[in-house]
């Protein structure tokens, strides 16, 4: 138990929060931005190593850990995206080219996906790439500390479907994602004026559609396809923060109603595992583990 | 009936894919109606647990003239994985454990085999389990060769060996599941008909 806290609560956490360290502690430099996507893709690598106990190779063993690379890479895009001074242009390419490649790499080579493999690529890369852009969308208009909480919710009700959706490794690893955010919610909480969580923006889409595309493709309990793509999107949400803010709707009264809007989905999807749980047949045993 | 051989029945689980021409007349397919795989792992510290998978697959050659047509090659698929829940066998079957989607199929394929003591069989080769491949050792218990009364013979044989599930890139839940799986496997085949 406390190995796994260890690994995939406090690893993850003391990774994201000091690659962190130089944004809080220089606000209002703009380079210091850059660090934010960083800090949530090492933070969110770390995690995995921690729960695994074990890197993931290129090509991976098991398809769904190319997640971690594409973490990493997301963090490499975010951080050209937040420097100053890059051409918006380049900011677009770089963005494009990580969401195509997301697209490409989330989605297994299982001979049963063959007829609907292309379609899947373009879904996904298109999702990453829309969810992303809300976020950051939503950032520059909502307050930081709603924001992140709001997300930080997400990430909760996300790991909560994906053990709702029997697996717990995927809801394993939601929670080390979960752990990354707190550190930003802290951070945005220490610096109230610091928009934290916008550059890391494009990380936070791939992780939770990481985590939630290869629950729905290694699926064997039967859960609605819907359900997964509603989980791994709620953060698009995130744009609703940005109408809110837009509207003058902030602080904790905002906060509040985007969590609700954020979380809608998640509860949908936590209801549909559930019904799909409750069609399997019923065990004499209350509990098998 | 025929005589059980004492010197050790050579036996060869071959599966579909070896040449046909390897397998001719001496081979024996898998029955698996009456084979089983059966596993064992520490649950919580508390006590062994037991599953089996009820699809298993394979043909195996007897041969004491020819050793060099003994190969050993078994197919069991994942995804019939039974621990007696069915929320467990969904969850055994999920990215968690045997990820059966992205690797439907458990084999063993000797590599090489030799006459044991007491008319055992020691068979080495590779065994491929959620997608990573080792060489390991077992030792076989033959049993038959006997008349089918139904026409054709059968023969079959047991091994019992364990492994670690951490080998094969199955550590999930290291602090609830014990690390090493013994695996119970019995085999009955039948040729000719």
């Amino acid at each position: 138990m406390w190995n796994m806290v260890l690994g995939g609560v406090v690893l993850p956490a003391a990774v994201t929060a000091l690659i962190l360290l130089p944004m809080v502690c220089a606000p209002r430099m703009a380079a210091a931005r850059a660090v934010a996507p960083l800090a949530l893709g090492a933070g969110f690598a770390a995690g995995f190593f921690g729960c695994l106990r074990k890197w993931a190779a290129i090509p991976p063993v098991e398809h769904w850990q190319w997640m971690v690379w594409l973490a990493l890479l997301a963090a490499l895009a975010g951080v050209v995206m937040a420097l100053p001074r890059v051409p918006s242009v380049v900011r677009w390419m770089v963005g494009i080219g990580a969401a195509g490649v997301f697209g490409w790499l989330i989605v297994p080579g299982f001979a049963d996906l063959a007829d609907v493999r292309g379609r899947w690529r373009i879904t996904a890369g298109v999702l990453v790439l829309v969810v992303g852009l809300l976020l950051k969308w939503s950032a520059e208009r909502a307050g930081p500390r709603g924001l992140t909480l709001v997300q930080l919710l997400g990430a909760f009700g996300l790991a909560g479907f994906l053990v709702a959706a029997n697996t717990a490794r995927f809801g394993q690893l939601a929670g080390v994602y979960a752990a990354c955010l707190g550190v930003f919610l802290l951070a945005a909480l220490w610096r109230p004026g610091l928009r934290v969580l916008g550059p890391a923006g494009p990380v936070a889409a791939t992780i939770s559609l990481s985590l939630a595309l290869s629950a729905m493709f290694y699926d064997t309990s039967g859960v609605p396809q819907v359900a997964y793509v509603l989980a791994g999107a709620a953060p698009a949400l995130a744009g609703i923060g940005g109408f809110l803010g837009a509207i003058r709707i902030k602080g904790w009264r905002g906060a509040l109603v985007h969590a609700v809007l954020v979380l809608a989905p998640i509860g949908v999807a936590v209801a549909l595992a559930l019904r799909a749980e409750s069609s399997t047949p019923a065990s004499d045993y209350e509990s098998y583990y | 009936m025929m005589k059980r051989s004492t010197t050790g029945v050579w036996m060869v689980l071959a599966c579909g894919v070896l040449a046909p021409a390897a397998l001719a007349a001496d081979a024996y397919k898998v029955d698996g109606g009456h084979s089983n795989v059966i596993f064992r792992i520490k649950h919580l510290n508390a006590a062994w647990f037991y599953g089996r998978f009820n699809e298993i697959s394979g043909t195996f050659l007897v041969d004491d003239a020819d050793a060099s047509k003994n190969v050993i090659d078994i197919e069991v698929k994942a995804e019939s994985v039974d621990a007696k829940m069915d929320k467990l066998n969904e969850h055994l079957k999920s990215a968690d454990f045997f990820s059966v989607r992205e690797f439907p199929t458990i084999s063993f394929k000797s590599t090489a085999i030799s006459k044991g003591e007491e008319g055992k069989i020691k068979a080495t080769g590779n065994l491929t389990l959620h997608g990573v491949t080792k060489e390991i050792g077992v030792e076989l218990e033959p049993t038959g060769p006997v008349s089918d009364p139904r026409g054709g013979q059968r023969a079959g044989f047991e091994a019992i060996f364990t492994i670690k599930r951490s080998d094969y890139g199955m550590n999930f839940m290291p602090e609830q599941l014990g690390d090493e799986v013994r695996l119970i496997v019995s085999i009955e085949g039948k040729r000719g008909a």
